[in-house]
């Protein structure tokens, strides 16, 4: 996640609670899934306290107190959210049927759209899917998109086709 | 999944993360390693999406997540507030298994 630089203090508290707030929603959709995956609502929080951790980016000195701040309120709505939707996960029945499960591809659509304008991010991108879709009724959970990362071999080779 | 199980994989997962920091260890990397690491989180993210929206079990299967994906791109593309996105295509799969259309 990229902080936003710093312009006034005030525009920094805004820009990192509305960025909590929609991790937060977020959150509610993990919390209601783990408790429908098996786990229970203190497993769900404790993982989501536990696993949560930005990617650090320490400089320059300017971002860091937005990014701070950011990441700060991101934790907090984030297992705040976990602890709601871990909370009401049991009672609402199949999560489904509230769509949720359709929200984590939509939020990593969002994450890996800015990416795609990179140099070889587009082939890289499909080859991954390719992978990861012939891989799924095979191997066991997880294996395909790990798989998926030697996309990254044509993505590089596009990449360096391109600039010479 | 057991306490045991868990705090493990949590274990795991800062393992993961200190592998970067370890290996780089402040050192300015080429050029060349930097576009291939640059491109790391892209296949990852496609092919999470790919599974999250085609998959169910082994089995691969077209049902309310997939309009609600092409819901998701199209907002992605209008520059649409992350949580407008997310909102909105958990409505679409929500909206088309209750009419029962998918």
């Amino acid at each position: 996640m990229e902080a936003t630089l710093a312009q006034t203090p005030r525009a920094t508290l805004t820009g990192a609670l509305s960025i909590g707030v929609a991790v937060g929603v977020y959150g509610i959709s993990f919390g209601v899934l783990a408790v429908a995956g098996g786990l229970s609502a203190a497993q769900a929080c404790v993982m989501s306290m536990l696993v949560f951790t930005g990617a650090s980016q320490s400089d320059p000195e300017a971002a860091r107190a937005a990014f701070l701040a950011t990441g700060i309120s991101v934790w907090v709505f984030w297992n705040l959210g976990t602890l709601g939707g871990a909370l009401v996960g049991g009672g609402i029945g199949d999560p489904r049927r509230f769509g949720l499960d359709a929200m984590f591809p939509a939020a990593f659509l969002a994450l890996l759209a800015p990416q795609l304008r990179r140099p070889g991010a587009p082939v890289t991108a499909v080859t991954g899917v390719v992978i990861a879709l012939a891989l799924v009724p095979f191997a066991p959970a997880g294996v395909p998109v790990i798989a998926a990362l030697a996309g990254v071999v044509p993505g590089v080779l596009v990449a360096r086709g391109a600039r010479t | 999944m057991s306490w045991t199980v868990l705090l493990a994989l949590c274990g795991v997962s800062y393992a993961l993360k200190a592998v970067g920091p370890l290996l780089a260890g402040g050192r300015d990397l080429g050029p060349r390693t930097r576009q291939t690491l640059d491109l790391v989180a892209v296949p990852l993210l496609a092919a999470l999406i790919a599974t999250q929206t085609l998959s169910l079990g082994h089995r691969l299967v077209i049902d309310a997540r997939l309009p609600a994906l092409a819901v998701a791109a199209i907002l992605v593309w209008k520059r649409a507030p992350f949580l407008v996105v997310v909102l909105a295509a958990a409505a679409t799969a929500a909206l088309l298994r209750a009419t029962g259309a998918m």
